[in-house]
């Protein structure tokens, strides 16, 4: 089987350059944005952003996804590996393998060799187990924080739209965006707190497996966030000029398509559609919102063995070039200055 | 010596007026302050204010306010009275930047709507408030002191003392408000209102929910906010309320201004009667301008004759017979806020006949027209 360039560039789209450029206009534009409602508003603005995030921490649906993902994800960890470990011993697997067949279901890391001696192999073992137990945590902050995200979105605005106390909100001194922000803010906070569990989960997990501490996944889950923010700012925005249902349902089909099964399908159809079977189509992955791009920087935090991620290479897309965060940077900013142009005019009636 | 902040304080609580170069001083303040008074700005001033809402391609567009003018200045209760519908509730949602008016201008407090540092000065109460019901009612008041920026340990001053002064109570206070009853959560929206004792205080309905001795109490409040210098801009259906409390009345219909008047100049101490002739040809126009200021025509026959001072009823009577009336009916009247009121609508048609002939004839409007009762023995009313 002929491995794939998994160095997948943004340049397919529009040159690292150009991205590049327009990926910090965008930001900058935002930062500057954000920063001037931030002075224009003061402390209100920070009280707003802990007031969602307490009242985001006493609503049920936060813990039951919360609580639900974390069941899950320990049960998903302890029955892969209590189960598996034995027999992984048994077949000389090396760490590698344990990820390539159970993580990416692929069989191309093969004939790695396994190191003879018993203790190097159970290290080397660990490894995979330490990567494969952080990248399904990932794979779920990314999933759930996503839903969590969209469903939280969906009423932040909307709620205080249909329950018109947005008047109440809107006759103090605080700016139009502020409130955009202020919601967005505490919508990311009740996401970190969430992060935050995972990777207890994550350390507890990797503790009883005899590892040890891992704090490198923490900047991976800080560069996964940017798609549960940008489905939060995408929802509560759309939130404001439709119902909420609707809202959400968008959300959730540009989630779903923006996933790797999803952006996979939709190129898929797109290559037999037009006819494209010869071509290369990962241009497109990087069309719909940020998962793709983000899933393959936030991986480079948790290889840190050069061997490791050597292998890893041949069997998962991964991009070391931090260019390639710049689409869902652009993304971003571009829901949040849609957002900044129409709710800072919008009539409230 | 007071500084800014003194001044600033002061300023609020009406104790001081603009005349020179104090925190809203303008450029005359500057120049010629310590010359000339200047008057001071008014609290709410609006200015041929037009609010078209748009329906859609196919209907045409409603309109809200239809060039309203109006200045409240400091310190004045003025109420907004108008039947539902009729623009009170969109003029308050202009002043507060919630909707954007179509044309004219408007000010508050001497600064344009959209200054967000203004809000700082404006307490607000919507019609039928919601509030974050997960919190309870000192959380509340926690977030929103908050957004007034309010320095922390004036804020937990305040809390206790605004829940005492809309009578919530401390233990009530500490509930959460899906527990509040309707009235409870109006106390908990004054309250919100008050905290920062903004030197504008708006309220939307603030009796609804209320019961008789809430009402009360809500009544001493705004007395003694505006014995304080507050200004009390009220929307109110209450027209009890509004003759209790307010120096000025606006009376607005269908988006217009009707009148902008005192309680005083609006009901004036003079009375009238009520006549219906059976030859009422003889009340298309005033039979009696000597002794009547005008004529009102209430339906049903009958009329309103407005009598000058010092005019008694026997003279009216001796009067009309004089002309040649033939009086099947006749009731003396004093005009009250709610006669004007209902004249000045019933004159835009805003009240439909049958009632305006029940109301005339001193009875409550009834669902069925034949159960209205002739007090003078006459036919029902139709």
């Amino acid at each position: 089987m002929k491995p794939r360039d998994f160095a997948v560039d943004p340049s397919y789209l529009l040159g690292p350059e150009l991205l590049g450029a327009f990926a910090w206009i965008m930001g900058g534009l935002v930062l500057g944005l954000w920063l001037k409602t931030l002075i224009k508003n003061g402390r209100a603005g920070g009280h707003l952003t802990r007031f969602t995030f307490l009242d985001i921490l006493r609503t049920r649906l936060y813990w039951v996804i919360v609580g639900c993902s974390l069941v899950l994800s320990i049960t998903v960890v302890l029955v892969m590996f209590l189960k598996a470990y034995p027999e992984m011993q048994n077949e000389g697997m090396s760490g590698i393998e344990v990820v390539a067949g159970l993580y990416l279901f692929s069989d191309t890391p093969t004939n790695i060799p396994t190191p003879a001696d018993p203790a190097a192999q159970e290290r080397d073992l660990l490894e995979g187990v330490t990567l494969l137990t952080t990248l399904i945590l990932l794979g779920f902050y990314v999933f759930f924080g996503s839903l969590l995200a969209i469903f939280i979105g969906m009423g932040l605005l909307a709620n205080e739209l249909d329950r018109r106390s947005i008047y109440t909100l809107i006759s103090k001194p605080l700016d139009r965006m502020m409130i955009f922000f202020g919601k967005l803010g505490g919508c990311y906070l009740a996401l970190t707190v969430y992060a935050v569990l995972l990777w207890v989960v994550d350390a507890g997990l990797l503790l009883y497996f005899g590892i040890g501490l891992k704090f490198s996944m923490l900047p991976a889950y800080f560069v996964a966030s940017i798609v549960p923010l940008t489905l939060a700012a995408l929802t509560l925005y759309l939130s404001t000029i439709a119902k909420p249902l609707v809202a959400g349902f968008w959300a959730i089909v540009l989630m779903f398509a923006s996933n790797n099964f999803g952006t996979g399908m939709l190129a898929m159809i797109t290559k037999s559609v037009l006819r494209l079977e010869d071509q290369e189509v990962d241009w497109f992955f990087l069309l719909l919102p940020p998962q793709r791009p983000v899933g393959l920087y936030a991986v480079n935090f948790l290889i840190t063995e050069p061997l490791t991620r050597f292998f890893v290479t041949r069997a998962f897309p991964i991009t070391s070039d931090p260019s390639i965060l710049a689409l869902p940077v652009v993304y971003l900013a571009a829901i949040l200055l849609i957002a900044y142009a129409t709710f800072s005019r919008k009539e409230f009636n | 010596m007071e500084g800014r902040a003194g001044l600033n304080r002061q300023w609020n609580q009406g104790r001081i007026q603009a005349r020179g170069p104090y925190p809203r001083g303008q450029l005359r303040g500057y120049l010629f302050g310590a010359l000339l008074p200047s008057p001071p700005m008014p609290a709410v001033a609006t200015a041929g204010l037009v609010k078209r809402y748009p329906q859609g391609l196919r209907r045409p567009p409603v309109l809200a306010l239809k060039g309203v003018t109006l200045e409240i200045p400091r310190g004045e209760v003025f109420s907004f009275l108008g039947p539902n519908g009729s623009g009170k509730t969109t003029l308050i949602k202009c002043l507060l930047d919630i909707a954007k008016p179509t044309a004219g201008t408007l000010s508050l407090l001497d600064r344009p709507v959209s200054d967000i540092q203004v809000r700082r000065q404006v307490g607000y109460l919507p019609e039928s408030p919601y509030f974050y019901d997960r919190f309870t009612g000192e959380e509340l008041l926690r977030f929103y002191g908050g957004l007034y920026a309010m320095n922390y340990a004036h804020l937990e001053q305040r809390i206790p003392v605004v829940i005492d002064e809309v009578g919530l109570g401390a233990r009530a206070a500490a509930r959460p408000l899906r527990t509040y009853s309707k009235g409870m959560l109006q106390r908990i929206g004054i309250a919100q209102a008050l905290l920062a004792e903004p030197e504008l205080i708006i309220l939307d309905e603030p009796s609804t929910g209320l019961d008789p001795v809430g009402r009360r109490q809500i009544k001493d409040l705004i007395r003694s906010y505006h014995q304080r210098g507050h200004t009390v801009f009220l929307n109110t259906h209450i027209l009890e309320d509004v003759e209790d409390l307010c120096h000025r009345v606006g009376i607005i219909f269908q988006g217009e201004l009707l009148a902008l008047q005192t309680i005083e100049e609006l009901t004036q101490t003079r009375s009238a009667v009520v006549v219906r002739l059976r030859n009422p040809g003889l009340l298309q126009a005033n039979p009696l301008p000597e002794l009547a200021e005008g004529i009102a025509h209430l339906g049903s026959g009958r009329a309103r004759l407005d009598l000058r001072d010092g005019v008694e009823v026997p003279a009216v009577v001796r009067a009309l017979v004089h002309a040649g009336a033939e009086i099947e009916e006749i009731t003396s009247q004093v005009v009250t806020l709610e006669d004007r009121f209902l004249d000045l609508i019933g004159e835009k048609g805003g009240i439909p006949e049958s009632v305006r002939a029940q109301l005339a004839a001193g009875l409550h409007p009834v669902e069925d027209p034949s159960e209205a009762v002739d007090p003078a023995g006459g036919t029902p009313a139709p």
